[in-house]
């Protein structure tokens, strides 16, 4: 494998400086893991690239730093409200468990009622059936008797 | 909330991925300016720069768990978000809308790079680069195009962009 070609083409500068493609990327990851000679130039490049931007490093307005704690601090605050505490946690999970526990005992309760009401027009049919052979016996009775 | 403190690279790398405060703090003194040196290579405008620099600060936090230290050193990564930053800020500008969008005529020195009042780092080393050279560094890594669309907006064959961009790269090697 010729791996002085991928140390002299440019790729090594064009992944440092962030414009190779994905599969130049790939590439270029294969070669470092597989020859020390290609791992050794790409982190020499790396480093002087670095070295270059701290020798040149220009102090940015103080603002900026304040700025970027405060947005820290608050994604923190946020993190926390939308994973809260395990007591937390415990209380919301009680309040469900005890309306879905009413909810299931008012079901329960209006499906007794309703077996209930059921019952009920079944009685009163039965007692009108029984009410309706009384009374044709009796009228049975008179007829012949008479 | 200067840190008192240094970390190895490693160290660094631990503490990000566990938000650790501290570390993030020491990254922000040591990093911060030589990120913001760069973001200075791509704008002249401050407000924008600084707006830059918060954003790839705020991405670094966030995406730290994204970070694979066997493919690159932490500080290639944190370039990397602090160029794509500063790329997409000045592509929705309106001026740099308007410029991505004229067409670059053929000849190569209508791309003046010379108009930049700010001369830092990688861009002050490019000014030694041969024209030709310098105007393909310029269109790759300062502006974001690929080597196609360099090819069409000089109106030069592909494999003439991909020689000269491999001298370009070459002779900057050698000047850092």
């Amino acid at each position: 494998m010729n791996t002085k070609s991928h140390i002299t083409d440019g790729s090594i500068e064009r992944f440092v400086l962030g414009f190779s493609t994905p599969e130049e990327e790939d590439e270029l990851y294969r070669m470092k893991i597989q020859f020390l000679d290609v791992c050794t130039e790409m982190e020499e490049v790396e480093r002087r690239i670095e070295r270059i931007a701290l020798n040149r490093a220009i102090i940015p307005p103080i603002t900026v730093k304040w700025e970027i704690i405060e947005s820290i601090r608050r994604e923190i605050e946020r993190k926390e409200e939308d994973e809260p505490v395990i007591s937390s946690d415990w209380k919301v999970i009680e309040k469900a468990l005890r309306e879905d526990l009413e909810k299931k005992n008012e079901l329960s309760f209006s499906q007794t009622i309703t077996i209930h009401k059921g019952w009920l027009v079944f009685l009163i049919g039965e007692l009108a059936i029984a009410v309706l052979g009384l009374l044709a016996m009796l009228v049975h009775h008179i007829i012949h008797r008479g | 909330m200067e840190s008192a403190f240094t970390y190895t690279e490693y160290e660094l790398i631990q503490g990000l991925k566990h938000r650790d405060t501290v570390v993030y703090a020491y990254l922000y003194d040591r990093y911060a300016g030589a990120l913001y040196s760069i973001i200075l290579d791509f704008t002249n405008d401050e407000g924008m720069a600084a707006d830059a620099l918060q954003e790839t600060f705020i991405k670094i936090w966030r995406n730290i768990d994204s970070y694979d230290t066997a493919r690159g050193r932490l500080f290639t990564w944190m370039h990397r978000i602090a160029r794509n930053t500063v790329l997409d800020k000045l592509r929705n500008s309106e001026y740099q809308h308007s410029r991505l969008m004229k067409p670059v005529e053929g000849d190569v020195a209508n791309l003046s790079i010379d108009d930049h009042s700010y001369v830092f780092g990688l861009r002050e080393l490019t000014t030694n680069l041969k024209k030709e050279h310098r105007v393909l560094i310029d269109l790759s890594y300062f502006q974001g195009y690929t080597q196609e669309e360099i090819s069409k907006q000089l109106n030069i064959p592909l494999g003439t962009v991909k020689t000269r961009l491999r001298a370009a790269l070459a002779a900057l090697r050698k000047m850092i």
